[in-house]
């Protein structure tokens, strides 16, 4: 399955980032920063800190784009991943975990039991990934829609689901593993 | 946690892509990375199957400025970039040491500064431990601050680790650290964080720690860069 937009070649503009081509590295930020800035705002929730740590992230794209290799996935996933992992090692940092409490917790579970995919950046992704996902029971498509969308740990998790650690590791595992049976 | 099936390293991979691995799961999996294609397989399989989930995020529109500012920050990626004179091992290897490459440097500074009575002034050059290559330069001006500054292409971080800045004077018993610093960018510590006066011969070094930085009073990840300070 291509994993490649329609209008806007991914695989080619990250190759040309390699090659120094910073015009490439335009494109990227002109077809994707909505979207990307939108996927680390609902991990770092401050406005900021977010375009900050964008920032940070095309300069990761750019400097490691020569370790993208395009023979084993799409180039859009790659970039996702560099810049989710630039989100996520912010709210990491020691001293700068975001306290959650119950409540804020409980709203983030109720939004996302909801059916809410509603943006329109990734028809193709979202089309072959939904029906599995939605095929999966509600606690481990809960616990993998937490970790991916909110940047939760297993420990927030457990805390937003209230359920031991153990059974959210086992419903990550076993939900990945339904995914991938699903999506083969 | 254990790599050896392909349902644990699918399982590991669909983790780490989600990034709910713990940092030295994390870690153990990006050093796997290099030598084990399956793993690079199910890495890049996961990214691109979980990226639909990216549609659970509304778009959000950048700041105008944005762009600019990251355009302001682009160097050249090293791929691309021929190497400059700092970077060229050769370079560093025509050298008799540590002295001369601090006597270019002292040289550029003089050529730099009016001359002026010469405070208490130290370099070191920190190298990487297998071939030499320099990647930082530790200057210090006695009664002002320590300067830490990149030299060559930015140090490669994998996703997930950091930097972290250690020295160990002359006959410490053990390092102390200057904190973490991010690749390519200079980084200027108060003479106060240092454990002792500054002085010759002593230890910094430049290691790769987990995100946050190294969980004990010590380094617990390889040295990237090494290099004793001289007196100039």
């Amino acid at each position: 399955m291509s994993q490649r937009g329609a209008d806007f070649d991914h695989e080619a503009a990250l190759l040309a980032c390699a090659r120094g081509e910073r015009a490439a590295l335009k494109q990227i930020y002109d077809r994707e920063a909505r979207w990307l800035l939108g996927v680390v705002l609902r991990i770092v929730r401050d406005r900021a800190t977010a375009e900050d740590v964008l920032q940070d992230a095309f300069l990761q794209v750019w400097r490691r784009a020569e370790t993208y290799r395009p023979d084993l996935g799409s180039a859009r996933g790659w970039i996702y991943t560099v810049v989710r992992h630039q989100a996520l090692s912010e709210v990491r940092k020691p001293g700068r975990e975001i306290a959650l409490d119950d409540e804020a917790m409980a709203a983030v579970v109720e939004h996302h039991s909801h059916n809410t995919w509603d943006s329109g950046g990734f028809t193709s992704e979202a089309a072959a990934l939904q029906p599995c996902l939605e095929a999966l029971d509600e606690p481990k498509r809960n616990s993998i829609v937490l970790a991916f969308v909110e940047g939760y740990t297993h420990d927030q998790i457990a805390k937003a689901l209230g359920t031991p650690l153990g059974t959210v590791k086992s419903w990550i595992r076993r939900g990945l593993q339904s995914l991938k049976e699903c999506l083969s | 946690m254990t790599l050896d099936t392909p349902e644990d390293r699918s399982g590991a991979a669909g983790e780490y892509v989600l990034a709910t691995l713990s940092a030295a799961e994390r870690a153990e999996v990006e050093s796997r990375l290099g030598s084990d294609a399956a793993l690079r397989r199910e890495v890049a399989y996961w990214q691109d199957r979980l990226l639909g989930l990216a549609a659970r995020a509304p778009a959000a529109e950048p700041s105008p400025g944005l762009w600019a500012r990251i355009e302001a920050r682009l160097g050249t990626p090293a791929a691309a970039r021929a190497p400059s004179l700092w970077e060229r091992l050769g370079f560093w290897q025509a050298l008799s040491g540590l002295a001369v490459a601090a006597s270019l440097v002292l040289a550029s500074l003089l050529v730099l500064r009016a001359p002026e009575p010469a405070p208490e002034r130290y370099l070191a050059v920190l190298q990487t431990p297998k071939d030499a290559r320099a990647g930082w330069l530790v200057q210090i001006e006695a009664g002002v601050a320590l300067k830490l500054v990149p030299v060559g292409a930015p140090t490669e971080v994998p996703a997930g680790r950091t930097l972290q800045f250690w020295t160990k004077p002359d006959g410490a018993t053990g390092p102390t650290s200057l904190g973490l610093v991010r690749a390519g960018q200079p980084v200027t510590v108060a003479l106060d964080k240092l454990p002792a006066r500054p002085g010759a011969a002593d230890l910094f070094e430049i290691t790769l720690e987990p995100e946050g930085g190294s969980p004990y009073d010590r380094p617990s990840g390889p040295i990237l860069y090494i290099g004793r300070t001289i007196r100039l």
